[in-house]
């Protein structure tokens, strides 16, 4: 992995964001066990990954992650940096016990909050969109998040069964 | 090609139904974990040797990607997977056994690529690929016992 080509704002920006998740994480209550979480950013993190790599690969490009589009150490903090947003996301459905309709409103609410997030990403040129609209990652988000909600109750049927 | 690309596409179908049909020894939280593992670590692994070191180059038409990532998103993780399930469960020769064959079947794979003019080795040789499964495959068992660790300590699986 190669280091950045330049150390500015972007890079500042996934650091500052990556510590003050993290730190979140670890002040939150606890509420599900290591391996769970553990499972949780995982998940985020390959998600990101996989689709970073389809879409941004060498056929269809639609985008680079940070200043290239080489594999910079950057693009891997960048990936762990959704695990965070997945635990947040699971731990407030979690916590709040959303069922029924509200499921949907929380997901349209989380979604859009993801995408002005990555609206903002973009402006610091975290990503740098060739082709890509921030609409698509509206569309994108509401069909992770859901995906994202159903491996949380996969999860959580596993656990409570041991 | 697209006899080729039909080929790829079976071998991956009929290794994720081998898969789910064979016995596995191990709890599907940790194949869960696994999967997610290697589909991460595999695809960062490719994307450092093609993109960074530009020491693989991998035909940039649409078959020829589609026959590579069938190899590097479905094959190799899902071998690896099936490895490690039959690496947890066998003495200690048998595990020897077990990782020498992984690893040749890892490299009969990219051999085939490499027939098929899917991927180029520019400065590149299968024993360099050998190397790289083996780190691949000794960094997934480690990471592996870590979690799997926790997940005793958690009581969730038994020793």
């Amino acid at each position: 992995m190669t280091l950045p080509v330049n150390f500015d704002h972007n890079e500042i920006v996934i650091l500052i964001g990556l510590i003050a998740s993290f730190i979140i994480v670890c002040w939150l209550p606890k509420r599900f066990s290591l391996s769970f979480s553990v499972l949780v950013f995982l998940f985020a993190t390959t998600i990101a990954r996989l689709s970073d790599h389809l879409i941004s690969g060498s056929i269809v490009d639609l985008y680079d992650v940070m200043d290239s589009g080489k594999y910079e150490i950057f693009d891997l903090l960048t990936y762990i940096y959704y695990g965070p947003f997945a635990y947040f996301f699971i731990y407030v459905y979690d916590k709040f016990n959303i069922k029924g309709l509200r499921t949907v409103l929380y997901i349209i609410v989380c979604t859009v909050l993801a995408t002005l997030f990555e609206g903002f990403h973009v402006f610091m040129e975290v990503f740098q969109y060739k082709g890509w609209h921030l609409w698509y990652s509206f569309s994108f988000y509401l069909i992770i998040q859901p995906i994202t909600l159903i491996f949380y109750h996969f999860l959580k049927r596993l656990y409570d069964k041991r | 090609m697209l006899m080729e690309l039909l080929f790829w596409i079976t071998m991956s179908i009929l290794c994720v139904i081998t898969y789910f049909i064979v016995h596995k020894p191990l709890y599907i939280v940790e194949r869960l974990f696994l999967i997610l593992f290697l589909e991460f670590f595999i695809t960062s692994y490719f994307a450092v040797i093609s993109v960074n070191l530009e020491q693989i180059y991998i035909e940039k038409q649409m078959v020829p990607t589609i026959m590579f990532l069938c190899f590097e998103l479905i094959l190799l993780p899902v071998l690896f997977l099936f490895f490690i399930d039959l690496f947890n469960s066998t003495s200690l020769i048998k595990r020897l056994l077990i990782f020498g064959l992984s690893i040749l079947v890892c490299l009969g794979m990219e051999w085939l690529l490499l027939i098929q003019d899917v991927i180029v080795h520019v400065n590149w040789g299968l024993w360099q690929s050998m190397l790289g499964y083996v780190t691949m495959l000794v960094v997934t068992i480690i990471i592996h016992y870590m979690f799997k660790a926790i997940l005793i300590d958690e009581g969730v699986v038994t020793k």
